[in-house]
């Protein structure tokens, strides 16, 4: 209770920050969302006009109150250069960037878990070696390296897809898949890389442990040791790892959308700044704050459930 | 008396960056039924890796070699793999040294014992459970029901201790590895401990090898006693043979250094001299450089070990208290 209590404070906190410091960037950054969404030849009346509708008369202060008072009754303004309700705009975003977030994620987890326990299995000095360096090069690739090269390879190439289309899953499950598969495994690679580092330390260290030793001594085998016993323990020093790589993965995502044109949130965000279109940006910051602390909490719990050592407070 | 168990010329190395270290050399020993067989000698002898190769515990870097190794009349150097996870926790069970450490932090210790059942024998979950509880009881833990829902870090040593003994007794093993069950808890429930172990063994009829590097407890305990120096075994006979005439100036050693209320001596004898590395094994006899009575002969020719009178085997050029010397 103390727990839920202390966490939901600094939550809000965090939020109620997180939106000022972004109502004071916008204020401070040059360009005018006017001139973005009439152009430049738009006559007085229309833009003193728009710029009333906006609020963009009034003080900082009165426009934060104004906007946060609607934020909080769930209303979160009409995007200027979309003239659509933020939160729509947002949700339809959402739903592309987090299948490709939770694809990316799937990959990662698929192939960086069975692949630690197999590189922790063999204890030899070159496959320690090979594994460290493959590792080091996995994680020093950037992923939009790897989305330029993947588009050009599956798409160019072997024209697995067609690179600047791009077809939801609703309008075609296989094709949809399809064609985020590329950009999750573009995301994925490094941070099976990542994970394949940490978690192959920490199933070589469990390994050595008495517990390890007492559970072969009960007859197990030792597929059964590692997923049992030693996986668990070796999960601990790398949930927040994963709760890093989640992060990274759906920051990541924002730029891998720009390689593969996938309409996602990081499309979403970049087109919002780029008009100064801050109701949508405004918006968008607050989801991404939303999503970081729900990982975060989500790191917590799953500590908890792991580990009954540590007691949440 | 069966034997069970008939090791011969059982010898460890382990590969290391000082190069090969040989930690047990030639080390025979017999277990009978319903025996308890002892192995004593100071931290480091080769107690724990000579008892732990009996069901291929030790680390990859061990090389093991012997000329027999039977048990129930079967070879275990070369059983194949699923007889040996069948033997292991069913046959052979082990108490390891270290309770804290020996069970595992993320799992209810419940489970833990319910895990060797479901292992070994055809029962459902509840049914395990109910076993599991029960040999909880029997082994002297109270409050079962809760205590199964607990983890390590929830309980005393002593609790994890009879934890284990609760695991390694479950399925009523032939053979009981207690790796020095009690050098990690206080007094009181050390006499509990290995009042229990031994209640276990006319109970069960579980033939049980008992390490330790303690003499007095032994001596409480054991049917035979294997005295072990630096990977030799230097003396092995009847318990109340080897503490009524040691014949090794190293067993004597031991004997003088078991505290004695009684005669109410104030200094505790401690056997002069430090305990070797493995990569010091001097070239003669393992314990010359401690020894008062070492001759030339002793630091340059290694002993074997012979027979001075039935089943008393020890393995010094001049033996001690021996009617025949
Ligand atoms: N993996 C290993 N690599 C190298 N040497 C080892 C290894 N395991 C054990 N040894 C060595 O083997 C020797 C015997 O170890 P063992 O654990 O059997 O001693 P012990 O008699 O049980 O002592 P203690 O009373 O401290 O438990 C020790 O000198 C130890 O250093
Ligand atoms: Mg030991």
């Amino acid at each position: 209770m103390r727990y839920l209590l202390r966490k939901m404070s600094s939550v809000i906190m965090t939020l109620f920050l997180v939106t000022v410091i972004t109502f004071i960037v916008f204020e401070i950054i040059p360009g005018d969302p006017i001139a973005a969404k009439l152009g430049i030849e738009a006559d007085k009346v229309q833009i003193e006009a728009l710029r009333k509708e906006l609020q963009l008369d009034q003080p900082l202060i009165v426009r934060y109150k104004d906007w946060i008072g609607n934020a909080l009754k769930g209303d979160l303004g009409i995007s200027i250069r979309f003239d659509e309700p933020v939160i729509n705009l947002i949700q339809i975003r959402m739903m592309v960037t987090s299948r490709l977030a939770l694809i990316a994620l799937v990959i990662t987890i698929i192939i960086g878990v069975p692949l630690s326990i197999i590189t922790a299995k063999y204890d030899n000095k070159g496959i320690g070696i090979g594994t460290s360096i493959f590792s080091q090069i996995g994680m020093a690739l950037p992923s939009f390296w790897l989305g330029i090269l993947m588009t050009y390879l599956f798409g160019l190439v072997l024209k697995q897809f067609i690179p600047g289309r791009y077809v939801p899953m609703e309008q075609n499950f296989v094709q949809g898949l399809n064609y985020l598969l590329y950009p999750a495994i573009a995301i994925a690679i490094p941070k099976i890389a990542v994970v394949v580092r940490y978690l192959r330390n920490a199933i070589m260290d469990q390994t050595n442990q008495d517990y390890v030793r007492t559970a072969y001594s009960k007859g197990l085998r030792s597929h059964q040791v590692m997923v049992r016993h030693i996986l668990r323990n070796a999960l601990i020093p790398v949930i927040t790892i994963m709760g890093m790589i989640i992060a990274d993965i759906l920051g990541g995502s924002l730029i891998i959308e720009q390689v593969f044109t996938i309409p996602g949130i990081g499309r979403l965000l970049i087109m919002g700044i780029s008009n100064r279109d801050f109701p949508l940006v405004q918006g968008m910051v607050i989801y991404i704050a939303l999503i970081v602390i729900a990982i975060n909490l989500l790191v917590d719990i799953m500590y908890h459930f792991i580990d009954p050592r540590i007691k949440l407070n | 008396m069966n034997q069970l168990l008939d090791v011969k010329d059982l010898s460890i190395a382990f590969e290391t960056n000082e190069g090969l270290l040989k930690a047990v050399s030639n080390v025979s020993f017999q277990l009978h039924e319903n025996a308890i067989l002892g192995i004593v000698g100071e931290s480091g002898c080769g107690k724990s890796i000579t008892a732990m190769s009996l069901i291929n515990l030790l680390p990859s870097n061990a090389i093991v070699s012997s000329n027999q190794m039977l048990f129930n009349g079967m070879d275990l150097r070369s059983i194949d793999k699923n007889k040996l996870y069948e033997i292991r926790g069913k046959d052979i069970a082990i108490i390891f040294q270290e309770p804290m450490t020996s069970l595992n932090p993320l799992m209810k210790v419940g489970q833990q014992i319910t895990e060797m059942i479901r292992l070994h024998e055809n029962s459902t979950l509840k049914e395990a459970k109910q076993k599991t509880q029960w040999m909880m009881k029997k082994v002297g833990l109270s409050n079962v029901k809760k205590l199964y829902h607990s983890y390590t870090h929830e309980l005393s040593g002593g609790m994890l201790q009879r934890v284990m003994i609760a695991m390694a007794m479950i399925c009523q093993p032939k053979i009981l590895i207690a790796d020095e069950p009690t050098t990690a808890l206080d007094v009181t429930i050390q006499a509990q401990i290995l009042e229990l172990m031994k209640q276990l063994n006319k109970e069960n009829h579980t033939s049980i090898i008992f390490i330790s590097h303690d003499l007095g407890v032994i001596k409480e305990m054991c049917t035979e006693v294997m005295v072990m120096y630096l990977g030799y075994c230097v003396e092995k006979a009847d318990t109340s043979v080897l503490l009524k005439h040691p014949a090794h100036p190293y067993t004597y050693g031991l004997l003088q250094s078991i505290p004695n209320p009684k005669k109410g001596k104030s200094r505790l004898y401690a056997i002069p001299g430090r305990i070797l590395k493995l990569s010091e094994r001097p070239k003669g006899c393992p314990f010359c450089t401690r020894c008062k009575r070492a001759t030339e002969k002793c630091r340059t020719q290694l002993p074997e070990l012979q027979e001075i009178s039935t089943n008393h085997f020890v393995r010094c050029f001049y033996p001690l208290d021996h009617p025949q010397n």
